[in-house]
């Protein structure tokens, strides 16, 4: 008897310990942040004044600009919780939106900006010169992303609303700056608060609700009803669902859990298919960054012939049409249509031609051929069979080396490898500054010629014409000496359930945040 | 019994220690790569250095981890590299998504597992021929394809479940249950599998022994034989089965937790991972060894019950 009781005891004993355990490990996050899912099964009606919900790929975090990166995710967050001094606009312009006017000097080394008046951060403190001034020189040790961008430029407060921006060098990327993490401007109090980081104070149009976020999971943004122009946006509640996996993301989207998400290649007819309305967008240029134009690594890339015949031994139709899965342009230039530096007759230069290809390497002395590396980095090597059995065609024997996602940045821009599977940045000025000029990341190596020096100095310290016509010829330069073998540039996509309307800018590839309206 | 948990929880010490050592040795050995990832590709290498130098992982990975223990035992696990949140508040509400996942399923598991398992040892004839089709081809298919046939089913099709998302329980109880469905049946499907075949094979062994059938010569019920002496010796492995199967769960939920979006602790330790945020991912680590730890402590002190052996 005593046995069967003790045995009953100990029945109910691990019977009550595994519910007390599935309740303690439910009821835990009571303490904690709601773990909501917006929407979950019921949908978001994303009416005017209610909800919209969009899934971002990316974690947008942390939440203070002086940290944050440059990313997407981060980029509509940013938008929402801060607002930007510059805005772009359709046409891929950059144009004033907190500020009201900034003005160049003659070679881009200064830029007087103008502030809005009366506008105030949403802990009532006002919306100055000072407290961009202040933010800038917490960017410039804040230890982010955009710190190098900051470091270069000084800030000069004329009066409560207009400032100065000075660099040494001509700097045509600070408007594009202002309208993007440089120009998300924080409450001066919150660069000061222990926890900056996870509670943003800003003068956007909506307020973070730690309560009702889940930091990797879910944020939720509420409406701020000091917002200088609240009206242009429609809904009182930003949620924003991180979504990393793309069929979670399309599921959400076609059970209205989210009305806007960003959509893969291989999803757009499905997305089609379920009634969702895609929106595209020509983004980042796709194809082979030639790092090692010097041959440091492999000196046969030092022959322009050799790098030419890299570019003639890629269908760019076929690969837009397969590898892209038919979600891009095909082309050779890095500036993509309909943007400054694209030059349409340029457009059929290194048309793909094998036979062609192996004649430019046996002038070059290569007719063998020669060996080479390429990274692997997990989780991005989709193109690289591509790249080996296209190089393999020509007689370029391409091998790959496995790279983890931890040391990508520090091997491939360590100089590792002398051809890099590439993708380019989106506007002119940025492509320029990233990837061209002396001191840019993606030039690995660091290789410039005095004629492409002084093309970008004119890039950068013009306007207008002048401008424009400088990244033509910076495009021409680079596409004449090979510096990358681009194969076309890829669509951005996103997808939107039926209630809402919303547009891409050609510059941010993001449905921009002020676009996001209710539908019919 | 008090020695036999004392022992369990000095090795479970040792466990900890040895397993957060090798994990910091191994991530915070290319301290410069950390500090490439968190800042991304558009700085320089001099930012690099100094990102690298601010952290302190510039440091010796004995001298770092000893800072980082110290913290540790007083509850400190710092703040996240990427998102500057408190490590220790961030676990807190991670763990409880995932732990609830791992419980609930198991919870399920163990009654499917004894349920099929007993009925097809016992019935055997066209029951246990089912249930091995059956467990074999639950077994087989992987979770993420059980995972995205569930999603497209109940939630995208038929519209009866959430495709994404976790509700908690104090925000709506109901939603919380439904939100969990889809995870746990994607886990279920393979563990209840793998379960009942054990518990089936294990009752086998046991009703071929000689003690079932002296039993059986006594009069002693067949409820009695089956429930109260066999399934008893059987549980024994059938336990040790279902904590490798916790265990196994806690590492396998990364996949379920990214597909279904659940803010659980395995996508934490993978995007922790990924982003370099060490601090975020050492409490990961550690969370779970102590879930193993626990888990472990718990299945022997059951054993040791159920078989007074164990306990010497």
């Amino acid at each position: 008897m005593a046995e069967i009781s003790r045995r009953a005891l100990g029945k109910g004993v691990l019977g009550l310990s595994m519910l007390g355990i599935v309740n303690l490990a439910a009821g835990c996050t009571t303490a904690g942040q709601s773990s909501t899912a917006a929407g979950a099964a019921s949908g978001s009606a994303a009416v005017k004044g209610g909800t919209i919900t969009v899934a971002s790929g990316v974690d947008p975090v942390p939440l203070n600009s002086v940290k944050g990166a440059a990313a997407l995710g981060p980029q509509l967050v940013f938008t929402a919780l801060y607002d930007n001094l510059m805005r772009y606009e359709a046409d891929g312009s950059v144009v004033p939106h907190l500020a009201t006017k900034v003005v160049a000097n003659e070679n881009n080394t200064k830029f007087t900006v103008t502030l809005r008046d009366g506008v105030k951060f949403t802990d009532g403190e006002t919306f100055n010169a000072q407290a961009f001034a202040t933010f800038l020189e917490a960017v410039k040790v804040g230890g982010g992303p955009a710190a190098g961008d900051a470091k270069p430029l000084t800030v000069t407060v004329k009066d409560a609303l207009t400032f100065e921006i000075a660099s040494e060098q001509p700097n045509a990327k600070v408007p594009e700056l202002l309208a993007g993490t440089l120009g998300a401007v924080p409450s001066p109090k919150q660069l000061t608060a222990a926890d900056a980081d996870v509670a943003p104070v800003g003068a956007g149009p909506y307020v973070y609700d730690k309560a009702k976020s889940t930091s990797g999971n879910t944020y939720t943004l509420t409406r701020n009803p000091g917002h200088w122009n609240k009206d242009a946006y429609p809904y009182d509640t930003l949620v924003v669902k991180v979504l990393t996996d793309p069929a979670a993301r399309i599921n959400a989207l076609k059970t209205n859990q989210v009305n806007i998400a960003e959509l893969s290649a291989t999803q757009a007819k499905e997305g089609e298919a379920s009634g969702l309305t895609l929106l595209r967008q020509a983004q980042n240029w796709a194809g082979v960054n030639i790092a090692d134009r010097e041959g440091k690594l492999v000196p046969a890339l030092k022959d322009v012939r050799v790098r030419q015949a890299i570019c003639m031994a890629f269908d760019r139709e076929a690969i837009v049409k397969n590898a892209l899965g038919g979600e891009g342009t095909a082309g050779n230039q890095v500036f993509p249509k309909g943007m400054a530096g694209h030059v349409d007759s340029l457009d059929t230069q290194y048309a793909f031609n094998i036979e062609k290809a192996k004649s430019l390497l046996a002038e070059a002395g290569f007719a063998g051929g020669f060996s080479l590396e390429i990274p692997a980095i997990d989780g991005i090597t989709q193109h690289n069979p591509l790249i080996i059995t296209q190089l393999k065609a020509i007689g370029i024997t391409a091998t790959e080396v496995k790279v983890p996602i931890q040391q990508a940045f520090a091997q491939v821009l360590g100089g590792k490898f002398p051809l890099v599977p590439g993708v380019g940045v989106s506007t002119p000025v940025s492509l320029v500054n990233e990837m061209i000029s002396v001191s840019a990341v993606w030039n690995i190596f660091h290789t410039i010629t005095p004629e492409l020096a002084a093309l970008v100095t004119t890039a950068q310290s013009s306007s207008g014409a002048t401008q424009k016509k400088a990244f033509e010829d910076i495009g021409k330069y680079v596409l004449d000496n090979a510096y990358f073998a681009v194969w076309g540039h890829s669509n951005a996509i996103y997808g939107l359930t039926s209630k809402v309307s919303a547009a891409m800018l050609p510059s941010t590839s993001l449905p921009a945040l002020r676009t996001y309206k209710p539908k019919g | 019994m008090l020695t036999f948990i004392a022992k369990r929880l000095v090795s479970a010490v040792g466990l900890v220690l040895l397993v957060t050592f090798v994990t910091f040795a191994l991530v915070f050995s290319n301290g410069m790569a950390i500090a490439r990832t968190l800042l991304g590709n558009s700085v320089s290498e001099a930012e690099v250095v100094a990102k690298y130098r601010d952290l302190g992982l510039d440091q010796p990975v004995v001298q770092q981890y000893g800072q980082w223990l110290g913290a540790a035992l007083t509850g400190n696990l710092g703040r996240s590299y990427v998102s500057g949140e408190v490590v220790a508040e961030a676990i807190m509400t991670r763990l409880p998504v995932t732990l609830t996942l791992v419980l609930l399923t198991l919870l399920f598991a163990l009654v499917i597992s004894v349920g099929l398992g007993v009925a097809a040892a016992v019935k055997g004839g066209w029951v246990d021929r089912v249930l091995q089709v059956v467990s074999v081809v639950g077994g087989a298919i992987p979770q993420f394809i059980v995972a995205v046939f569930l999603v497209v089913t109940f939630a995208v099709t038929w519209r009866l479940l959430p495709a994404t998302g976790y509700v908690s329980p104090d925000v709506d109880p109901v939603m919380w249950a439904l939100s969990l469905v889809l995870p746990v049946t994607a886990i279920l499907v393979g563990a209840a599998a793998s379960g009942s075949i054990q518990i089936r094979g294990r009752m086998l062994d046991e009703l071929r022994k000689e003690y079932v059938a002296t039993l059986r010569t006594r009069g002693i019920s067949e409820r009695s034989v089956l429930f109260k002496h066999a399934l008893r010796n059987a549980a024994g492995p059938g336990l040790i089965g279902m904590g490798i199967l916790a265990i196994g769960m806690l590492g396998g939920s990364v996949l379920i937790e990214r597909v279904f979006a659940l803010p659980g602790l395995g996508m934490l330790a993978n995007t922790s991972t990924v982003s370099g945020d060490i601090p975020m991912l050492m409490a990961c680590v550690l969370f779970t060894i102590l879930v193993v730890v626990v888990i472990n402590l718990v299945i022997d002190l059951l054993l040791g019950v159920l078989n007074p052996k164990v306990r010497l």
